[in-house]
């Protein structure tokens, strides 16, 4: 039984109108019953992380890095370790400020300004998960991806995965570390939410147009901690967060062209952006729940990486890189200077260096009805 | 030491007081009255009266005795409630700290507004003589005898006597009226008509019209139209129920019968497993409730709609909550707004709303049989005895292999002990079986097409749109609700003159149109509503 399909109440002008419309189309049913490629259907994601698939055992020859504390210690002569060992909060004090007043002073906030402290990177040949050029998904072995000429046009290549080759030797980016462990938090304690809706734009071709757009509404929460679907959740009122992409959809499966990508990456406290230059989406929809998963491939501005991973500005203005990257095992200026080594996309015509790195994101999506900022 | 004493005499002083009021004449002005019914508060019955004697900041800290359901009402089981020692312990913690609230700091000097004190002689003055009798009317919804006047200024001389303050007095004086069986009870007395019949006296008159109709203690122009003996005057009696009706706050006593009537104080106690429905949160269990009294509402009360079409409405009140459970958008931000759905979605109808869906199904499962017989008691007014003693449960678990409820049902059925009730719930509850354990739509169960045709005294259909055309139609879904509700406001166990009494209903809800005030109207101003059982030798002596 098929129930509604591409129902087009109020529908008027393109696509605002379409948002405005009380009667959004009525998607997928909750048993995913007869899903049907005509459907506008919208989705909030449930989990978006990097795919960070785990160092091999021959791809940290040197072994992983250290961070700040991991450093300190490591230059104590052993005799003297001990007392930070024993108190942790002695080691605290003295790696402090952890914060810094002054931006210029703080490695994170400006790693520019201090020394390359080294950062060891996977450089050898690696058999992962890219995105090639119309959409689908290899896992060939290959050598880093280089920065390729100004000429060279990103709608041809395979996007790589060269952020997990500089986060690959970091302990809190293996698959148990830290970033995989608090990846949803962040979905999950109402800092970011973040919505699709693909809206069929001829049934017999099978094209459509793509949003994908921030919220600024948490995410509802079922009894087992999960983010519910059929959730009505409003786009972002700036309209910086609202990225739309034609796409193809053919049975089931989802591939966009490529895209400017730019979603609030809020987290705790941190208040950043996500900024993904020539991106694709690939979305596979489950006909028998109704439910989304994919890759969200592209190329991540250096700057934009620079602000939301390696500086972490919070909302009081403060960095809080320098935590984070004693956390998870590395330095902020050893970080910064692997990803302008390892950057791969958008060469700067003048310099001829790339100005962004490539970098693969898992996704999950349960249905949702995306709705209008009132 | 002193306070030691005081509060000592304070406990003996309330627990006499209570059982002198208990014993006291309820109407002396009357002789030849008689009590004929004593129902006890229902908790909301409570809250509404002291918010409406007090103010609605007064707060209440305590716990209620469970209220009692008797053939499918509270109202029914508050005439057979009592208080157990332990219940009247904590309606004891309420009257004190009720009454601590109430003749505390600025706000006790405005509710007293002259001073207490007692007179040279020791006997309480016209202030506090004043505040009892005040209180005493609208708490006892009649006026104090002079008995029970005179020993609540005597509670306040006593107190003062044991070192006490005035105010300490006036609040044990006003605890010992909340802790009273007079009020915790409404004590419905009768006395003798013209025509030889008994019927209930003017003040249980009043108390009776404010109850059914707004859920609470009756209003000051209420009490005075019973002081005045117009209640038992038909014109009288008109003009105070057409007034009672046109208050807003007949939506407060409409949403208390409903809630009664669709058993809502069993959400309470409603769980459902977290893994099989993560959507049941509580903020979904608060907001299907509400959705199903605004329904009611805004149909019965606001549109003065047809009670029957009750079962087809296509519409719903939604919020973003109840959102994702019936998996439809919505747009507004906050609040509750009309939702309108689709001309064939299978969504219609009360009985398609996930408050009786989910209240009336298993913590894991949904349940044909429960829903079946829920619609059976509840709409056509036709108990559905409980399973025999020696019901064999083991079938059910040879069963759980079937993928479909309709299957395991049908082999349930097939044991003459189970057939002879399930047949007359389960083709019903089986046209709702595209709703799960919370009431969200799903078309198959354990990966299996569910079927959701079904039958309700021989008449076929499917889903929950058959359903609520076939009850629409259903010549007794009108008069088993005409029964309710009279039940409801009688609250009573025993009505007589019931079959009389019921077909003039019948006949006042039909000429009506089916309207609720209509019927609400014709219990009011029914003569046969204030009639009572003559009174006995035993009331006599």
């Amino acid at each position: 039984m098929k129930r509604v399909t591409f129902t087009r109440h109020g529908l008027g002008g393109g696509l605002a109108a379409l948002l405005c419309a009380i009667s959004l189309a009525v998607q997928a049913l909750p048993d995913g019953s007869e899903v049907s490629d005509i459907v506008q259907r919208g989705y909030v994601l449930t989990d978006f992380r990097l795919v960070t698939p785990g160092a091999g055992p021959n791809d940290c020859p040197d072994g992983f890095n250290l961070g700040y504390s991991q450093r300190f210690l490591a230059a104590l002569p052993e005799a003297e370790r001990q007392p930070y060992l024993d108190d942790p909060q002695l080691l605290q004090q003295a790696l402090a400020p952890w914060y810094y007043d002054d931006p210029e002073q703080d490695p994170c906030a400006n790693p520019a300004n201090f020394p390359d402290t080294g950062m060891l990177t996977i450089d050898g040949p690696l058999a992962m998960q890219r995105m090639e050029a119309d959409g689908s998904i290899s896992e060939t072995t290959a050598p880093p991806s280089a920065c390729p000429a100004a000429s060279a046009a990103n709608e041809a290549r395979t996007i790589d995965n060269q952020y997990w080759r500089v986060m690959g030797c970091v302990r809190g980016y293996q698959p148990t570390g830290q970033a995989a462990a608090f990846a949803n938090s962040f979905i999950t304690d109402g800092s970011m939410t973040v919505l699709l809706q693909v809206t069929p734009l001829d049934e017999d071709s099978g094209a459509v147009e793509v949003l994908l757009a921030s919220s600024q509404t948490p995410v509802t929460l079922g009894t087992n901690g999960a983010p519910l679907p059929w959730a009505s959740l409003p786009l972002a009122a700036d309209t910086r967060y609202h990225n739309r992409v034609r796409g193809q959809l053919d049975d089931g499966v989802l591939v966009t062209e490529r895209f400017d990508l730019r979603i609030i990456r809020a987290a705790q406290r941190l208040d950043s952006e996500l900024y993904l230059r020539d991106a694709m989406l690939r979305l596979e929809i489950d006909p028998d729940t109704g439910n989304a998963s994919g890759l969200l491939a592209g190329y991540w501005d250096l700057d934009s990486l620079a602000h939301s991973s390696i500086r972490i500005q919070d909302r009081t203005g403060l960095s809080s890189g320098k935590p984070a990257a004693d956390t998870h095992g590395y330095t902020c200026p050893g970080k910064y200077y692997a990803v302008k080594r390892l950057a791969d996309g958008n060469p700067d015509p003048a310099t001829g260096e790339c100005t962004s790195i490539s970098v693969l994101h898992s996704l999950q999506a349960v249905p949702a009805f995306v709705v209008a900022n009132p | 030491m002193v306070m030691c004493r005081v509060k000592a005499a304070m406990a003996g002083l309330l627990c006499a007081a209570a059982v002198l009021a208990q014993g006291a004449p309820v109407s002396p002005s009357v002789e030849a009255s008689h009590v004929v019914a004593m129902k006890r508060l229902t908790q909301g019955q409570y809250r509404n009266s002291i918010a409406d004697v007090f103010g609605g900041d007064i707060e209440i800290v305590g716990r209620f005795a469970p209220d009692y359901r008797h053939e499918r009402l509270l109202a029914a089981g508050s005439a057979l409630a009592s208080l157990a020692p332990a219940d009247y312990e904590q309606y004891d913690l309420m009257a004190r700290e009720i009454a601590r609230q109430v003749l505390s700091g600025e706000q006790g000097e405005k509710n007293l507004g002259c001073e207490p004190r007692l007179t040279a002689t020791g006997t309480a003055n016209d202030c506090i003589g004043h505040f009892i009798a005040h209180y005493g009317l609208k708490l006892f919804r009649r006026p104090l005898t002079a008995t029970e006047q005179s020993q609540r200024e005597a509670v306040v001389s006593e107190v003062v006597s044991l070192g006490g303050s005035v105010n300490d007095g006036l609040q044990l004086a006003l605890a010992s009226l909340l802790v009273s069986p007079d009020f915790l009870f409404r004590i419905e007395t009768a006395q003798p008509a013209s025509n030889g019949q008994w019927q209930l006296d003017s003040y249980s008159r009043a108390a009776r019209l404010s109850y059914f109709l707004w859920n609470t203690t009756p209003d000051a122009t209420l009490l005075q139209a019973a002081h005045e003996d117009e209640l038992m005057q038909p014109a009288g009696l008109r003009r105070q129920v057409e007034r009672l009706l046109a208050s807003p706050r007949l939506e407060q006593g409409m949403r208390a019968l409903f809630t009664d009537m669709l058993a809502f104080d069993r959400f309470g106690e409603l769980s459902k497993d977290v893994a099989l429905y993560p959507a049941f949160t509580p903020a979904v269990a608060d907001a299907l409730q509400e959705q199903t009294l605004r329904t009611l509402t805004q149909h019965l009360l606001d549109a003065g709609g047809d009670y029957r079409d009750l079962f087809v409405l296509d519409w719903m009140p939604m919020n973003r909550t109840l959102g994702l459970v019936y998996a439809v958008p919505v747009p507004w931000a906050s609040g509750w707004q009309t939702y309108q759905f689709d001309s064939e979605d299978e969504r219609q109808g009360l009985l398609s709303q996930v408050s009786l869906l989910s209240l009336h199904a298993h913590a894991g499962s949904s349940s044909p049989t429960l829903r079946g017989r829920f619609i059976r008691e509840t709409f056509l007014c036709q108990p559905i005895p409980p399973p025999p003693a020696d019901v064999d449960f083991t079938l059910d678990e040879a069963f759980a292999v079937l993928p479909t409820a309709r299957e395991r049902l049908q082999r349930h059925r097939k044991e003459s002990t189970c057939a002879a009730c399930h047949h007359l719930m389960d083709p019903i509850g089986l046209t709702l079986e595209h709703y799960d354990g919370i009431g969200m739509l799903r078309l198959r169960e354990n990966g299996s097409p569910i079927n959701t045709a079904g039958e309700l005294d021989s008449v076929a259909f499917e889903g929950a749109r058959g359903l609520g055309a076939a009850l629409q139609n259903h010549r007794l879904v009108p008069a088993c609700f005409a029964d309710t509700v009279y039940r409801y406001a009688a609250s009573g166990t025993e009505i007589p003159h019931a079959r009389d009494l019921q077909a003039a209903l019948n006949e006042a809800f039909a000429a009506g149109g089916y309207q609720l005030p209509a019927l609400l109207r014709a219990i009011a101003n029914s003569q046969s509503f204030y009639a009572a059982a003559p009174a006995t030798e035993e009331d006599q002596s």
